[in-house]
């Protein structure tokens, strides 16, 4: 089977939008998360966010012409643009077959929202209707592949990154971008928030997020998307491309349980995890690294934590595990594709970013965690989980290439 | 399950082909999906929670309604399900509940947001939902969601099949007809139908398999230039694929139904020459209002 590399990287997130910045700050142990006013008048008391600011004009854009798109449409063609750029393809693209898949979980939702908050009616008049974003994009960058949009609530890039692989694979495109993004938007806190799903803390912004942590209350919501080029490795080899790693493996599930809440059941979970290193021929300990789904929910954790102990054996005493969410906040659809990202940072610079605020782990989550401080480490796979609502169970490999 | 464990079946950038063991069509307006809400209890050797369907968004409804519809005709030829994938393709999903939902915070703040919106408005609901209600552990996973959704849907369902890592999966696609207008108060202001196809996709090529499902994912077959898409509307090719489905006697609907990819390629449904008898013949087409 035609081994696929990683051989661009566009990135926006609370944690910086390249690459060495991103991986400073993760590897410094620094939080994105702020107080902020969400609501859509700019009124009301300030929330805990981890968000993006300033999205990088990408570099087939006028900064004017840039601007008048919406702004998930921003950071969707911040990211594929400068992932091209990075890979040396920009040029080049419209000559080859190159596909694209984005974990895209509630697009039209944003949409119709963001629209109907500054005035209009969308979401009323289905002759205002636009194409799907991975269409405007493919468009806008002149792509000649297949393009879809996949969602699996905060599993959703894992997907994408899942199926553009299987599509290089296939030579149904050349290369493929893949990757996904979301946004906070008033009405997606609100519904969060009502969930009880978010964080109830208020005494400081980057203490919020603790997964694992004895103390946890919730997850913190955040912005941002990655998007990769994926290229098989013959053309890349051919070319001269730099890789950032290969996209290994990927394994599946669904709990079939409840529309939110993760089953106590950690065998589906498992079944992922095992399946992705099946997929990229590793034996548990094999695995140098695993960035955990960990949001910082009280079941969710315990869950992942059990389904990790299940799927690694004897080998969950010395792999290291942590969750990038505590700085970067849960970035929902976007969260599989900057996780992804953690673990490009960890395999290029042999070191494993660290769980912020995790004073006091949960005995219910015994794991060889890495707390408030990055570890030198030598890593040559790394494993990033990433479950979603519906029931959605991913695991993603990745290697050093 | 993993993406590659056994070796691809497609030859390099080649079609992908495979049989369907089951189908079936739902449709509905939005005050007969009253009725479809109720489904609970044992259904196509499945049991449905009580009140699973209380928030879904119209097109869960129809969704998972046409599945259940499909197990019931062709129930001896749906093999176990328990490791089969989900594969929702849904056009523009959770617009009535969305217009709702954003009235309603204009009006009171983000206290009257529903919990139940995003769990069950977004591109993942369908599949989800479906997955649940049949106990099925493989992927599932919502795909488009908007008007180019059936191409993707069947696009992104070769990827998945094609790698063996589902023994089979559900791609299921849904949509209004035309595009429902919301009033913001959970309605609609025009006549619309709900539609939902529910296609069972086993790889192979079994005797026994009602309809032959290709896709050619570039021009012919692997290096054509791309081609362009069908003129068709979205809401138009959904509808006509129903209705190619739902006439399995017709003579005048024999030849096979095909639809353009945006990208170049086809995607072709073809029907076996000799049908075996099906149980429950007549279920193809579910006018619940």
């Amino acid at each position: 089977m035609t081994r696929v590399w990683i051989t661009g990287v566009g990135a926006v997130t609370p944690l910086g939008h390249e690459f060495a910045v991103f991986a400073d700050n993760l590897l410094a142990g620094r939080s994105g998360v702020a107080a902020e006013t969400i609501s859509g008048d700019g009124q009301g008391a300030p929330q805990f966010v981890a968000r993006v600011r300033d999205i990088p004009v990408p570099p087939t854009f006028q900064p004017g012409m840039f601007q008048t798109r919406d702004r998930l449409e921003q950071l969707v063609l911040s990211c594929a643009g400068r992932a091209l750029a990075d890979a040396g393809l920009l040029d080049a693209r419209s000559s080859r077959r190159i596909g694209l898949v984005l974990g895209l979980g509630a697009e039209h939702l944003r949409l119709w929202e963001m629209d109907f908050l500054a005035g209009g009616t969308r979401v009323f008049d289905p002759g205002l209707d636009m194409p799907s974003l991975v269409h405007r994009v493919h468009r806008d960058l002149a792509l000649a592949g297949p393009a879809t949009a996949v969602a699996a609530a905060c599993a959703s890039g894992a997907f994408a990154l899942a199926l553009a692989r299987r599509w290089v694979q296939e030579g149904w495109a050349e290369l493929c971008l893949a990757g996904s993004a979301d946004l906070v938007t008033p009405m997606a806190y609100a519904g969060f928030r009502n969930l009880r799903a978010l964080s109830r803390r208020d005494d400081s912004p980057a203490a919020a997020s603790r997964p694992f942590d004895r103390d946890r209350d919730g997850f913190v919501m955040g912005e941002g998307g990655a998007v990769f080029v994926l290229e098989p490795e013959h053309l890349a080899r051919r070319r001269g491309a730099r890789p950032y790693g290969e996209l290994a493996g990927f394994g599946a599930s669904s709990d079939a349980s409840h529309m939110v809440i993760p089953s106590s059941d950690p065998e589906p979970a498992c079944r992922a995890i095992q399946g992705a290193l099946e997929d990229a021929g590793i034996d548990p300990g094999g695995v140098d690294y695993v960035n955990a789904h960990a949001a910082g929910t009280p079941v969710g954790d315990r869950a992942e934590s059990h389904a990790l102990r299940r799927a690694l054996g004897t080998s969950v005493e010395r792999v290291p595990v942590s969750s990038t969410k505590s700085m970067t906040g849960h970035l929902l659809s976007g969260a599989a594709a900057i996780e992804a990202l953690a673990c490009l940072v960890a395999l290029d610079r042999q070191a494993v970013p660290p769980t912020i605020n995790l004073d006091h782990p949960d005995p219910e989550c015994a794991l060889c965690h890495v707390p408030h401080q990055a570890r030198p480490h030598r890593v040559r796979v790394a494993a990033s989980n990433s479950f979603g609502f519906g029931g959605s169970n991913t695991c993603l490999v990745l290697k050093a290439a | 399950m993993s993406l590659s464990s056994t070796p691809s079946p497609c030859p390099d950038g080649a079609a992908y082909a495979c049989g369907v063991v089951a189908h079936a069509v739902v449709e509905s307006t939005l005050a007969g999906l009253a009725a479809l809400r109720e489904v609970s209890g044992p259904v196509a050797g499945r049991d449905i929670p009580a009140r699973f369907l209380r928030y879904a968004d119209e097109q869960t409804v129809v969704g998972l309604t046409a599945v259940l519809r499909a197990m019931e005709r062709f129930g001896g030829e749906v093999p176990c399900l328990d490791e089969w994938g989900v594969l929702a393709a849904p056009r523009f999903p959770g617009r009535i509940g969305g217009a709702a939902a954003q009235v309603k915070y204009r009006q009171g703040g983000p206290s009257t947001i529903s919990p139940h919106v995003i769990p069950q408005c977004s591109l993942h609901s369908l599949s989800s939902a479906i997955s649940i209600a049949l106990a099925m552990r493989g992927p599932n996973l919502g795909v488009g969601g908007g008007p180019e959704a059936l191409a993707e849907g069947f696009a992104a369902a070769a990827g998945f099949l094609g790698c063996g890592m589902v023994p089979g999966l559900w791609l299921v696609l849904t949509g209004w007809d035309p595009e429902a207008a919301p009033d913001g108060h959970g309605s609609i202001t025009n006549e619309a139908v709900c539609r939902g196809v529910a296609l069972a996709l086993a790889p192979g090529n079994r005797p026994t398999d009602p309809l032959r499902w290709t896709i050619s994912p570039w021009g012919d077959g692997g290096s054509d230039p791309p081609g362009q898409p069908d003129d068709a509307a979205p809401a138009a090719s959904l509808t006509a694929l129903a209705q190619w489905l739902a006439a399995d006697a017709d003579p005048a609907r024999a030849g096979p139904w095909s639809c353009g990819l945006p990208w170049g390629g086809r995607i072709e449904l073809t029907r076996r020459a000799e049908q075996p008898a099906y149980g429950l013949p007549s279920l193809g087409l579910l006018k619940a209002a």
